[in-house]
């Protein structure tokens, strides 16, 4: 009798399971990804630009540009000045069809001092840049403009290959500040305050093109990088990935941990039903729940929800008003299978911040979104997670989806010493600020 | 000799007296320098670069017994650097205890040579020795709250004694103070802060990185924070007699060595807050005629160089200052100038000390061309720290780049790139290290 009642229970349960599990597809689910999200070469060779497009159509679009905004460009007039040699100068403009090889070519130049030599373009910025400094205008005015100066230089009609171009040249950037090469020519630029313009001109392209408007975007590169080290075994934990696994799944990348709070204030930054990702209906919280998805190598493979466990522990999170809510931790694993039916892997959600320890698991790498970034090398008192670097297992450990090349613990250190610096003296935008 | 008035052979039982007096019956008086510099005349030391090579030739079996009698005394704390002490010693030391033999072991004394060579040239090099010989091993290296750093500092400065075995206490803290200030170069210098910097951003090597601020601040600080580098004196001197202005920022009453040497042209800006008062002279309100004191106020000089005497000229009340009591409270104070002429045997005046009575500012660090600027390394380090860190407010990256400060304990003067390098160090040594803060006060 017992066994009877046992199994009709089982019956019902699996019943009650099977009716309430809910199946979508991956172009529903990650619709937001799928219309927003971009993959960039970030390591594109910026010299290339000059081979991909016509010197009259380049003319056109600069003087365009230019004509649209000399005002604004009015402090950087000696440094395009150099960069047209002369076609620009505090006079007025030259530029005519008759020199749009020659305009092309000169700027050419400069785009190669961003690729092969960039200590050289920054002593050359700073040289004919000096007066951009005594002019005040408002941080985000100043992130605008010089944002402007460098879609300038990289005028294209195609707004999307622009893009990449100015993404790519954030990464050139990027690796100048902190990476070990340049690093200290970089930090003597904090010692001397007329050069400071330097770093917020910097500091506007890395954070607008990586953070303010890149948040979501991903390199090549990282993606690349990260199916290498899955196919080997590794480990990968995603810090504060939020519901940001499409362009994992369609790269084949089938094992995955996100560290997330998944905090209900920042919905902008995850899909719309991030919260089914993590919980699902009725009383088993969506045990079953299918997504199916296609990969960019056209394999079509099956998320199922196979666990989903709440714990007794809780956390505090503020919110941007201020207001401190508890949540509880929780952990969902959605396993993965091909279409005949064999397992490929799983991606579990952990609903917690992220801790040091976390960071001391061997053989594991650690990918995390550019903001994040900055909020793991930041100390407390830069609005910083309270990680220490120094305590980073070594290696090129971290992968940062908008990066072109992985960074080891030395690199996050540097950031975390300019994070300081910046605070402390020249006081622009920190790079992990959300957009408005 | 001197033809002062007769009043000046009582001088002790004069002064006694005459601060009993109510202020209004007080008056010009005459004093001696020990009287009024008491705890500089027996507590300030001017160290000399020493080299620890001239020690070289004593490391033998003499050496060998000392080195262990140090052990004898020291093991409680140094047990726990037993793994760095077996390398150093080719295993005469190890988990079981320690058995130095005599003769010395050879290659013990060889090590010895070495660590001795690297630490007057070649710091890089001892810190290489140091990863390499298992110094990231100590076991004791719990930097994290007040008792844990004072275990810490006390560790690492036995260490130094045992390494040192046969100097006094004088010497050794002559050692302490050379090998402090090649730290400080390897530290903050621009040709090396880079590998300093790679210490401070990765764990394994904090116990290196403790070791060397340990001794920076015990040697700096804690125990040097009122003694002279030789090096900063002559070089003072020297600028002084171009006719410079010696600008001693927070040097309180820190003048005695300076006139000592023949300095005569200083001009000390301090604000003078008695809750800071230990680092002064006992009679520093009447040295800056805060209370009691007169013009014609004279103190003898006979110790230095050149037999002078101070004679107080003038003293001029200003507008009051706000200060902040470490209680939080917003105290006031006034701000004044007293100046001192200084005159020699032959009543030639020879300078003027200038106390100005003030906070204060970023154009105060400014070098002119007849002015040079010296302070404390304690002081250069709250220069340098972030508001936030106990910083005093002053813009580095402003500072014009050929700005040179003379720094009392160190042998060569800082520039604008050290303090900009001290400047990051500070807040990483509070939140990653969580050591001792380079500018904390004495204990």
């Amino acid at each position: 009798m017992k066994k009877i009642i046992v199994s009709i229970t089982f019956f019902f349960t699996i019943q009650a399971c099977s009716i309430s599990a809910h199946h979508t597809t991956a172009e529903i689910l990650f619709k937001k990804w799928n219309t927003s999200q971009k993959v960039f070469q970030a390591s594109k060779d910026l010299t290339e630009f000059i081979k991909n497009i016509d010197p009259q159509t380049f003319l056109l679009l600069f003087q365009q540009a230019y004509q649209q905004s000399a005002t604004r460009f009015e402090p950087f007039t000696p440094f395009l000045s150099y960069a047209t040699q002369g076609l620009i100068t505090s006079s007025g403009h030259h530029l005519s069809s008759l020199n749009s090889i020659l305009l092309l070519e000169y700027v050419s130049y400069i785009h190669w001092l961003l690729e092969y030599d960039m200590p050289s373009f920054i002593t050359l910025f700073h040289n004919t840049t000096q007066f951009a400094n005594s002019t005040k205008i408002s941080i985000d005015q100043e992130i605008d403009r010089n944002n402007m100066l460098c879609a300038l230089l990289f005028s294209l009609y195609n707004k999307e290959e622009q893009h990449e171009y100015l993404f790519a040249l954030a990464n050139r950037f990027f690796e100048y500040c902190f990476h070990s090469a340049t690093n200290n020519l970089f930090q003597t630029l904090f010692a001397n305050k007329q050069a400071h313009h330097v770093i917020r001109f910097l500091y506007a392209i890395i954070w607008f093109k990586l953070a303010g408007e890149g948040w979501s975007c991903w390199s090549q590169e990282s993606l690349t990088l990260l199916k290498k080290h899955h196919d080997e075994g590794k480990k990968i934990v995603y810090v504060a990935g939020g519901s940001d696994i499409l362009q994992l799944l369609q790269s084949e990348i089938y094992n995955v941990t996100i560290i997330d709070p998944q905090l209900p204030s920042q919905p902008k930054y995850y899909i719309d039903s991030w919260e089914w990702l993590l919980k699902g209906d009725g009383d088993n919280y969506g045990i079953n729940d299918t997504i199916t998805l296609t990969t960019h190598s056209h394999a079509t493979i099956t998320l199922t929800r196979s666990q989903y466990n709440l714990s007794n522990e809780t956390f505090n999170a503020t919110l941007a008003n201020n207001q401190t809510i508890t949540l509880s931790q929780s952990t969902t694993t959605w396993e993965i299978h091909n279409e005949q039916g064999d397992y490929l892997g799983s991606y579990t959600f952990e609903r917690r911040f992220i801790r040091q320890e976390d960071f001391a698991q061997p053989n594991t790498l650690f990918l995390m979104s550019f903001n994040e970034l900055f909020f793991i090398s930041a100390t407390p008192s830069c609005n910083g997670w309270n990680i220490k670097p120094a305590l980073f297992p070594s290696g090129d450990i971290f992968i940062i989806k908008q990066l072109s090349r992985p960074l080891n613990k030395e690199i996050i250190g540097n950031i975390r010493m300019a994070n300081l610096m910046n605070k402390n003296d020249v006081k622009f935008i920190q790079l992990g600020s959300c957009i408005n | 000799m001197f033809n002062f008035p007769a009043k000046s052979s009582f001088v002790k039982k004069f002064f006694l007296l005459w601060l009993l007096l109510p202020a209004s019956l007080s008056c010009a008086t005459t004093i001696k320098d020990w009287f009024i510099f008491k705890q500089w005349h027996k507590y300030q030391f001017v160290y000399s670069d020493y080299q620890c090579a001239t020690l070289e030739s004593s490391i033998n079996d003499a050496w060998a017994q000392a080195f262990k009698h140090k052990l004898d005394q020291h093991w409680t704390y140094l047990q726990s650097m037993t793994p760095f002490l077996q390398a150093i010693t080719h295993d005469q030391i190890d988990a079981m205890g320690y058995c130095i033999e005599t003769p010395i072991n050879p290659a013990f004394a060889e090590t010895i040579k070495k660590i001795y060579n690297d630490m007057d040239n070649n710091i890089p090099t001892l810190i290489r020795f140091f990863k390499k010989n298992n110094f990231c091993s100590s076991s004791f290296f719990l930097p994290q709250d007040t008792q844990r750093h004072l275990i810490t500092i006390e560790t690492y400065k036995r260490l130094a004694e045992l390494l040192f075995p046969q100097l006094n206490a004088y010497e050794h803290n002559k050692v302490l103070f050379a090998l402090a200030n090649h730290f400080f170069e390897y530290c903050f210098d621009p040709a090396t802060f880079s590998q300093h910097k790679k210490l401070l951003q990765n764990a394994d090597y904090y116990p290196i990185v403790t070791f060397i601020y340990s001794i920076m601040w015990y040697a700096l600080v804690n125990n040097g924070w009122q003694d002279w580098h030789a090096n900063c004196l002559n070089q003072l001197k020297q600028e002084a007699d171009q006719g410079k202005t010696i600008i001693y920022l927070a040097g309180g009453t820190d003048i005695y060595e300076l006139i000592n040497q023949g300095i005569y042209n200083i001009r000390v800006i301090d604000p003078f807050l008695p809750h800071q008062e230990r680092f002064y002279t006992t009679g520093w309100r009447w040295l800056i005629q805060d209370e009691q004191g007169e013009l014609g106020d004279i103190i003898l000089f006979n110790a230095g160089k050149k037999k002078v005497y101070l004679k107080r000229v003038s003293h001029i009340q200003r507008e009051p200052f706000l200060y902040k009591h470490p209680n939080n409270a917003i105290l006031k104070a006034y701000k004044t100038i007293t100046t001192w002429e200084i005159y020699d045997a032959n009543h030639q005046k020879q300078g003027t000390v200038t106390f100005d009575r003030r906070p204060f500012y970023e154009q105060d660090i400014r070098t002119t061309p007849n002015t040079v600027v010296v302070l404390s390394y304690n002081s250069a380090m709250h220069i340098a720290a972030p508001d936030d860190m106990d910083g005093w407010g002053i813009d580095i990256a402003s500072l014009d780049p050929a700005c040179t400060l003379h720094i009392k304990q160190l042998r060569k003067p800082i520039t604008k790139e050290h303090l900009a390098h001290m400047r990051i160090t500070i807040p990483l040594c509070f939140h990653d290290l969580e050591f001792i803060n380079l500018a904390t006060n004495p204990l």
